[in-house]
């Protein structure tokens, strides 16, 4: 099927590298101009990168234009519409991993110092157990008892090798 | 003398209980990620990265020095048992060692691929004993200009070597250089990127960098497979493997020939001290060459011994070559001996051609450490645990992903006591994770925010001594030299690229 690069979502990094750059570059130039009474300042190699940056994603913009357009005529799926059916068959909870795994990581490092290591850290482990494993344990309490060790285990052993180990100190409730 | 003297003292600080608990520990740990699919060796130190705050800094070299020679030779069990390479590495290694698992000759196989890995891994540690001090000295003659265009010519590489996509690649590289110049300027003190923010004041440190871009965005990448082991349960019904077996027979061992051992230590060693190569490639072009030269070439991709041995030693030799530039330019090839040039800078010490002369004590055991690991830990491992291996590498994956997930996050803790470093890693895991769905290399990323600031600094000090004349970059003679090297170097890798049609055959 032919997927014109504007749905292809390719286009989805380098404008927002674009963005950064055109911020990065504004920002640079706001600092003082590059080269001031003859001598470079600190604004020159940044300046310098941000050209290199706008013509390398023009040259990936560039190809991935020309490149769309190749690929749509031949049979072969694209490979976002291969990576969609090999997705099919894997669980709801699993096709959006990655963002429930970043939710759950921003909340942990949220709490992190407010609630201390044990509680947190037990909390966020057994919440990645349902987000790597099964998201279904079964029924009975077997498999909840499983998946509370396992959280348990891994947050004692997290405790023994940065406290007891390296002599980290973590934060407690209520520090 | 001195220096001999100091290595043979390396040899014997390797020894103490603690230090060699170190280099054993980080075998272990290495051989285990470099044998699950999904990891790798360079993963397992970059969760090394931020404990090294609290570790002596000779530990934390033998450590990272022995994970990564463990990761180049463990990925060959999997690849060989379960057609699985457990790392990029082992690509090869598939390709023939499976073949002769189907034949019953599996053990056979390991051994082949643990006896090269040996020899490679030694004759490599040997060299990087002998070369490093030789490329130390000829880094002294290197001048302001010839340093920045010998850095131009390491990202040039680097960008230059990501084949089918040079342009993201170039993409990756300017981004690590862009972040690289958030904080205090690298000449004059001004804040630069820093949106007004004191935090930011004093940069932005390598370890949330190498934690995000390699361990969080490799848990992102995790959590949208399925599946609750590592390695199917199905999969892993392979042939059982009997020690005795892993004897590779002296008969195929002569055939293969100490000329070829010798060549693909030599090939693997060349292409580590190049920027941007790494194991697959070593891997790659040790076989190719293996294959070209060969008696037999009919036998390669049906289960040939010769290229298992070709494939094993080089990527193991690789991994003494790439310290090479690491130690005396202060310039890492890969992502690996990136984050060693970390674990360094953590400590306050900073690599370049006058490195091994004060620091030589620090570094000696990390040596020494490469050596022995290949001579006898490479040897041992496998006949301890080869056996078993198919079953330890599967394994659950909540278990060990959130196992992963606690090291980095709370490891990027340590650094600072802040929760700032956790944010800034899971920053640049979520950015690594777009980048890698949509073919960016990571690996660019992070070697150009190791060299930018360098890459700068000599920039701007050779243009300020030549009142701002660029063309001291072709009137130096050192400059001008690394200037027609990187020619030469993209007229062979991108003009006239390599064509290896037979191995693309096999490969398919």
């Amino acid at each position: 099927m032919k997927l014109p690069y504007a749905f292809s979502g390719k286009w989805i990094v380098p404008v927002l590298l674009l963005a950064v750059t055109t911020i990065y570059l504004v920002e640079a130039l706001q600092m003082m101009p590059p080269i001031k009474r003859g001598d470079i300042t600190a604004s020159f190699f940044p300046v310098v990168l941000a050209v290199i940056m706008y013509l390398s994603i023009g040259i990936v913009i560039w190809q991935g234009r020309s490149g769309s357009g190749k690929t749509a005529t031949v049979d072969t799926p694209p490979p976002a519409a291969a990576e969609t059916q090999a997705e099919a068959g894997v669980p709801a909870l699993n096709r959006f991993g990655a963002l429930w795994v970043t939710l759950a990581t921003g909340v942990y490092i949220g709490v992190f110092s407010i609630i201390g290591y044990s509680v947190s850290t037990f909390l966020y482990v057994l919440l990645l157990t349902f987000l790597f494993g099964n998201p279904r344990p079964g029924k009975g309490g077997r498999a909840w008892i499983v998946k509370v060790s396992a959280a348990l285990l891994i947050t004692l052993l997290g405790y023994a090798l940065f406290e007891l180990i390296f002599q980290v100190r973590l934060p407690t409730l209520g520090t | 003398m001195d220096y001999f003297r100091e290595l043979l003292n390396g040899f014997a600080t390797l020894l103490q209980p603690e230090v060699f608990a170190y280099m054993v520990g980080g075998y272990l740990i290495g051989t285990f990620f470099g044998a699950v699919p999904g990891l790798t060796s360079m993963l397992a130190i970059a969760l090394l990265l931020p404990l090294t705050y609290s570790l002596d800094v000779t530990s934390a070299l033998v450590a990272c020095a022995s994970i990564f020679m463990a990761g180049m030779c463990s990925g060959s069990i999997t690849a060989t048992t379960i057609n699985i390479p457990g790392a990029p590495a082992s690509m090869m290694t598939a390709i023939e060692g499976y073949p002769m698992q189907q034949r019953g000759e599996g053990a056979k196989a390991l051994g082949h691929a643990a006896l090269a890995s040996m020899i490679g891994g030694a004759l490599g540690a040997v060299l990087l004993m002998v070369v490093a001090p030789m490329a130390a000295e000829a880094a002294l003659l290197i001048r302001t200009p010839g340093k920045f265009s010998l850095i131009a010519f390491a990202l040039i590489v680097i960008v230059i070597s990501q084949r089918d996509s040079i342009p993201k690649g170039l993409v990756a590289t300017t981004l690590g250089v862009m972040v690289a110049t958030v904080g205090i300027d690298v000449m004059q003190p001004v804040p630069r990127f820093t949106f007004g923010t004191s935090t930011l004041m004093q940069g932005i440190d390598i370890m949330p960098l190498v934690i995000g871009g390699f361990a969080i965005s490799e848990l992102l990448v995790q959590a949208r497979k399925g599946g609750r082991r590592t390695v199917d349960a199905d999969t892993i019904k392979a042939e059982r493997i009997r020690r005795r077996d892993f004897i590779p027979p002296l008969r195929e061992v002569r055939e293969i020939g100490v000329y070829r051992y010798i060549k693909s230590a030599v090939i693997g060693y060349a292409i580590g001290v190049l920027p941007g190569a790494g194991g697959s490639m070593a891997a790659f072009v040790s076989y190719a060459e293996a294959m070209r030269s060969s008696k037999h070439p009919e036998r390669y991709g049906k289960g040939s011994c010769e290229g298992i041995a070709a494939a094993e030693g080089a990527n193991n030799s690789m991994c003494s070559g790439a310290f090479v530039p690491m130690l005396s330019f202060g310039i890492p090839g890969d992502p690996t001996t990136a984050i060693v040039l970390g674990v360094l800078v953590i400590n306050g010490l900073q690599p370049g051609p006058q490195f091994l002369d004060t620091q030589l004590h620090l570094v000696a055991p990390m040596f020494a450490a490469l050596l022995i690991s290949a001579l006898v830990l490479v040897p041992l491992t496998l006949y301890l645990l080869g056996p078993y291996f198919v079953r330890i590498v599967s394994i659950r994956r909540d278990v060990l992903y959130s196992s992963i997930a606690v090291i980095a996050l709370v490891g990027s803790y340590v650094a600072t006591y802040s929760t700032f470093q956790m944010a800034l890693a899971l920053l640049f895991g979520v950015l690594a994770y777009v980048l890698r769905q949509h073919k960016y290399p990571i690996a660019c990323l992070l070697l150009g925010f190791v060299l930018g600031p360098s890459l700068e600094e000599y920039c701007r000090r050779a243009l300020s001594i030549n009142d701002g004349n660029p063309m001291v970059f072709l009137t130096s003679p050192d400059s001008l030299f690394f200037l027609l090297l990187t020619a030469v170097f993209y007229y062979f890798m991108v003009v006239r690229k390599p064509k290896t049609p037979g191995i693309q055959n096999i490969a398919s």
